[in-house]
């Protein structure tokens, strides 16, 4: 590690680096010491040069004045101050030389020095002679002195003297500045000269580590320039202890591993070209048997998809048409047909026309086909292929062959295939294939036919049960349905077997059961959770209540299936047994109340009568409790009767003599008794009508009368008017019976009519009644093609109406040639009216048989639509069977319109049509048009106007 | 103290045949010609009897038996006099809490003996 570090680079550049810079530092400080120790010199020198330079002036000025004092002194020969300043100037000379002479460094200048002293001791001398002169007033001692004694030059002398030494201290500080600056710029130059050297050198280091790096590293780029050309170079400077060696190193290294893995990669290289080589070879292999194994494939998926349609398919036109198509596929023939043997010819072909396959049907027992049949086999025909079949191929494929196939069950053929393939000639092995598949085919006819016949047993046995007025469900070992009825769906408002998810059990039971009482729920769900796992429930049927908004009372029973003793399903009939249900209710209801009715004046009767025999009584109490069992028996008497009249009008037993009868002289009878009877009431007749004829049973009509009467009067109890007016609307006569009563409370209307019903309030306590005189009274009045109704307001009394047909009267001068509608439903009445007299027919209506027979005997009718049953006496079967055994009349078409269900009765007696209720009127219409359109005479003509429908026929039947 | 009895019937007659069945006994007899009426005099009275027709205006004699028994009065004796005769009658009268059942037609009496042995009870 040291070692490599000392070698390194780094260190290298580190060690010259610092090396100059220690040379810069060292240099800058020496030159930095030299200047300073220059300045110093210099500093020291010019310091002394100027203390002697300012002593040398001093000096000077001193003594320039003393000799200024002396020749004052002298001048002026005034002993006064020049001679004192002129001691002290000599003074002051003394010591400004001996302060100057330390200083003075050269012996020049000392002897400048000297010499002054000299001068100055010469002078002193000569002073002190001009003193004496001067004091001895020898002015020319004095001048000679100055003049030729020299003491003038000694002056002048002296001053020279010093002057020069002044100017020699002068020059030497010039001097010794000058020096200065030539040092410095010495030095300056100096610097330079180092800064020069400094780059010199750097230039040189730069030059050499160029040298010693950028070389290396530029011949390892030009060797890995080569190495990744693909060359094979010899590193350089592995052998370098520094980091380009380590990177010469690693370079090798990684060229050596580069090369060894080129050498494996194109080993690799070689043997992928080869497997490539053999891929190559081996996919156009495999695209080969693609092609043949695609084209099988093919063959293969019409057979799967022909043993499909073969298996599974049960429409004819789908089975016979997957056949031919799958077979023309899988024998690549370009037509062909299939056809069954049945009456029918039923067929399927592609690529035919149907005129062509109809025209080869046709000359099926004849040529090529004819022979396939007959031998029972296969064979081909090759012909010249048609023009249209040549068409579309070459040339020279100028041959068609047909291939004739016969389809054979238990020997006898059933179905004829023809294919035809243009320009290639069916094989053996094809021909044997397809051979077989007809073996397939025929049994997938067979299962066909059997499908078919299955299906329509199916459907006839549907139609029968959907006939059938039972709902009827099939159930299977799960309890899921299997099937039902029509009867069933609408019976439950809703279907148990439409919908898949319906089928189940758990669905469809709790759909039913959702449709049953809450009260019944519980035994019906028991008793079908018993029957579907086949167990016997307590009871073999039961009857429940639906929850219909009217319920409806459904009788309900089952039947366990057995197949070989074994348990496969049930069957529930539900049979509505409403109708049933009500009139036993009814008659259990009218014995009860019946019997209640009677107990109470039984009650009085055997009450009194005992404690009549059992007490003793006065002769008073006696009579009255033999009135009261009197009135009470007269009750019972009553009672019995309507008893018996309500129930012989209720099942119809109830006989009416009816004739023509006037109304108007029955009503003042009756009215007679009531005046002489009751006092407290006014009677009154009012008329506004001329017709009074009804066709009525006096007896009867005597009965609603008086009970209508009386109870106006019993219900008027405080008195008051009653009034009985008669008024004539719409062919009817209308008699109003008006009271000033108690009236009716609404709530009381609607029931008015019912038995035993009596207006329950404390006012009417007294008023007694069975509850039935009503009730006998509209049936009365219906019974003679009428009706009662009643209009009332609480206290003020109630008006009953009587309404009855007038005689005569709905058939106002009838027509022979009119058609005769004899229904009760006027409502139905009317609409048929409306839509035959659209037609151009006269129509008459009836209500009663009573009447229409009347109307019979009057006219002959053209027509007659006659509803069975119907208002009064007579139904329907009774005018049917006039009219038949009336000569005159037994010719005229009748059209029965009703709710009763015996169709074959009618038509046995000769009726047209039977039409049930409810139907469409158009219905009616138009089955009346018809009627009276095919009535044999064949001389009656539709009239103008009739009915589109109409007309169509008229002429059909023409 | 006289025993007091309740007539409740619709019908006047049957009233009239209760009452002088009873009349030589010396009760205290009141007569109530509906349901309604029934109710408000047993509400009002501490009757020993009441004799109830079934089938009268306003409120049946049911009703009237099962209003006073959820207003909690058990003490009053009640007995029905019906015109239904069946067993369910009966069965219905018991259930809404009915002392006793008597069918019309009665034997006044059989009606005298019986009202007497209750009273004695």
């Amino acid at each position: 590690m040291n070692k490599r570090w000392k070698n390194s680079l780094s260190h290298q550049f580190v060690r010259i680096m610092g090396g100059f810079l220690v040379v810069i530092v060292l240099v800058t400080i020496a030159l930095g010491l030299f200047t300073h120790q220059i300045e110093r010199t210099y500093e020291t020198k010019i310091n002394d040069l100027r203390s002697k330079y300012e002593a040398a002036i001093e000096l000077e000025d001193s003594l320039n004045q003393m000799f200024f004092e002396a020749r004052g002194y002298l001048g002026f020969r005034l002993d006064s101050p020049f001679l004192a300043s002129y001691e002290q100037e000599k003074a002051k000379i003394e010591e400004n030389i001996s302060n100057l002479e330390p200083k003075l460094s050269t012996d020049e200048e000392r002897q400048k020095i000297k010499d002054l002293e000299n001068y100055l001791v010469r002078y002193n001398r000569l002073f002190e002679e001009a003193l004496d002169l001067v004091s001895a007033d020898n002015t020319e001692g004095l001048q000679r002195l100055s003049r030729d004694m020299g003491g003038s030059d000694l002056v002048y002398t002296a001053k020279d003297s010093i002057r020069e030494l002044v100017n020699s201290i002068r020059t030497d500080i010039k001097e010794t500045d000058e020096e200065l600056i030539n040092r410095l710029s010495t030095i300056q130059d100096l610097f330079i000269a180092f800064v020069v050297f400094l780059l010199l050198i750097a230039t040189v280091l730069v030059g050499v580590m160029a040298r010693k790096v950028g070389r290396p590293l530029h011949e390892l780029a030009i060797a890995s320039s080569q190495v990744s050309a693909g060359e094979r170079v010899e590193v350089p400077h592995e052998k370098r202890f520094d980091e380009l060696g380590e990177l010469a190193r690693a370079f090798n290294s990684m060229v050596m591993s580069i090369q060894s893995n080129e050498s494996k990669l194109i080993s690799t290289n070689e043997a992928l070209l080869k497997q490539r080589e053999e891929l190559k070879v081996n996919k156009e292999e495999l695209e080969q048997s693609v092609k043949t194994m695609n084209y099988q494939t093919k063959v293969l998926q019409h057979r799967n998809q022909l043993n499909r349609a073969l298996a599974s398919t049960l429409s004819k036109t789908d089975l016979l048409q997957s056949i031919i198509s799958n077979l023309i596929e899988i024998l690549n023939a370009d037509r062909g047909l299939i056809v069954l043997l049945n009456q029918n010819k039923d067929y399927a072909a592609v690529g035919l026309k149907n005129e062509m396959v109809q025209r080869w049907i046709n000359h099926i027992d004849d040529g090529p086909a004819l022979k396939a049949i007959t031998q029972k086999n296969y064979h081909i025909v090759s012909r010249q292929a048609t023009e249209g079949e040549a068409g579309y191929h070459a040339l020279e494929r100028s041959l068609s062959y047909d291939l004739y196939l016969p389809i054979i069950s238990e020997g006898t053929p059933v179905a004829l295939m023809c294919l035809t393939r243009i320009g290639t000639v069916f094989t053996e092995k094809e021909v044997n294939e397809v051979d077989d598949l007809c073996r397939q085919i025929s049994l997938s006819l067979d299962k066909l036919r059997l499908y078919e016949t299955t299906e329509n047993e199916r459907k006839v046995t549907m139609e029968v049960l959907n006939t059938v007025r039972e709902g009827i469900q099939l159930v299977d070992r799960k309890g899921d349905t299997i099937s039902v009825n029509n009867q069933m769906c609408s019976m439950l408002d809703a279907c148990i077997s439409d919908e898949n998810r319906k089928k189940d059990f758990d669905v469809w039971s709790s759909t039913f059961l959702g449709k049953v009482d809450e009260d019944y729920r519980d035994v019906v769900r028991t008793y079908i959770n018993r029957v579907i796992k086949g167990i016997k429930p307590q009871e073999s049927e039961l009857v429940y209540q639906t929850n219909h908004e009217v319920p409806r009372f459904i009788r309900m029973y089952y039947e366990h299936l057995h197949n070989a003793d074994k348990f496969i399903g049930s069957i529930f009939v539900h049979r509505d047994i409403t109708r049933e249900y009500e009139v036993d209710e009814m008659k259990n209801e009218f014995v009860s109340t019946v019997s209640h009715e009677l107990r109470t004046p039984l009650s009085s009767v055997l009450g009194f009568t005992e404690l009549m025999i059992s007490k003793d009584l006065k002769p008073e109490k006696q009579k009255r409790y033999l009135k009261t069992i009197h009135k009470e028996a007269s009750r019972l008497t009553v009672l019995i009767n309507d008893f018996l009249d309500i129930q012989r009008m209720e099942s119809g037993k109830q006989m009416y003599e009816k004739t023509a009868i006037n109304l108007k002289p029955i009503v003042s009878d009756v009215l007679e008794s009531y005046i002489e009877t009751y006092k407290t009431h006014r009677f009154n007749i009012e008329d506004t009508s001329d017709h009074h004829e009804i066709l009525g049973d006096t007896d009867k009509v005597t009965q609603l009368l008086n009970n209508l009467i009386s109870n106006a009067v019993k219900y008027s109890p405080e008195g008051g008017e009653i009034t009985l007016r008669f008024e004539e609307k719409n062919g009817m006569i209308h008699l109003h019976i008006e009271d000033e009563g108690l009236g009716i409370p609404d709530e009381a209307m609607s029931h008015l009519f019912e038995k035993f019903y009596r207006v329950d309030n404390s006012d009417r306590r007294q008023i007694g009644g069975t509850g039935l005189g009503l009730a006998i009274s509209k049936e009365i009045a219906t019974a003679h093609g009428g009706d009662l109704t009643v209009t009332s307001s609480l206290g003020q009394g109630s008006t009953f109406t009587i309404s009855l047909p007038i005689l005569g009267k709905e058939m106002d001068t009838p027509k022979d040639g009119g058609v005769l509608i004899v229904e009760d439903d006027d409502s139905l009445a009317l609409l048929l009216m409306e839509e035959l007299k659209a037609s151009g027919f006269d129509v008459y209506h009836c209500r009663s048989g009573e009447s229409a027979i009347h109307m019979i005997e009057k006219m002959t009718p053209r027509g007659i639509v006659l509803d069975i049953l119907l208002d009064g006496e007579l139904s329907g079967w009774d005018v049917l069977k006039v009219v038949k055994e009336t000569e005159r009349t037994k010719d005229v078409p009748i059209v029965v319109s009703t709710v009763t269900e015996d169709k074959q009765k009618g038509l046995d007696l000769g009726v047209k049509d039977y039409l049930i209720k409810p139907y469409p009127p158009q219905d009616l219409s138009r089955s009346v048009i018809k009627a009276l359109s095919s009535e044999e005479t064949g001389e009656i003509l539709i009239p103008e106007g009739a009915i589109e429908l109409g007309k169509e026929q008229g002429e059909r039947w023409k | 103290m006289n025993a007091r009895i309740l007539v409740a019937d619709d019908e006047e007659i049957l009233r009239m045949l209760i009452v002088d069945t009873l009349e030589d006994n010396d009760y205290e007899i009141d007569e109530a010609e509906d349901g309604a009426e029934a109710l408000d005099l047993i509400n009002s009275n501490p009757y020993d009897l009441v004799l109830l027709d079934y089938m009268m205006p306003e409120m049946t004699g049911l009703e009237v038996i099962e209003t006073i028994r959820a207003k909690g009065n058990h003490d009053v004796k009640i007995m029905m006099l019906t015109a239904k005769a069946q067993k369910k009658d009966e069965d219905l009268a018991k259930e809404a809490g009915a002392n006793y059942f008597l069918s019309k037609p009665f034997s006044p009496i059989n009606l005298l003996e019986t009202v007497e042995a209750i009273l004695d009870e």
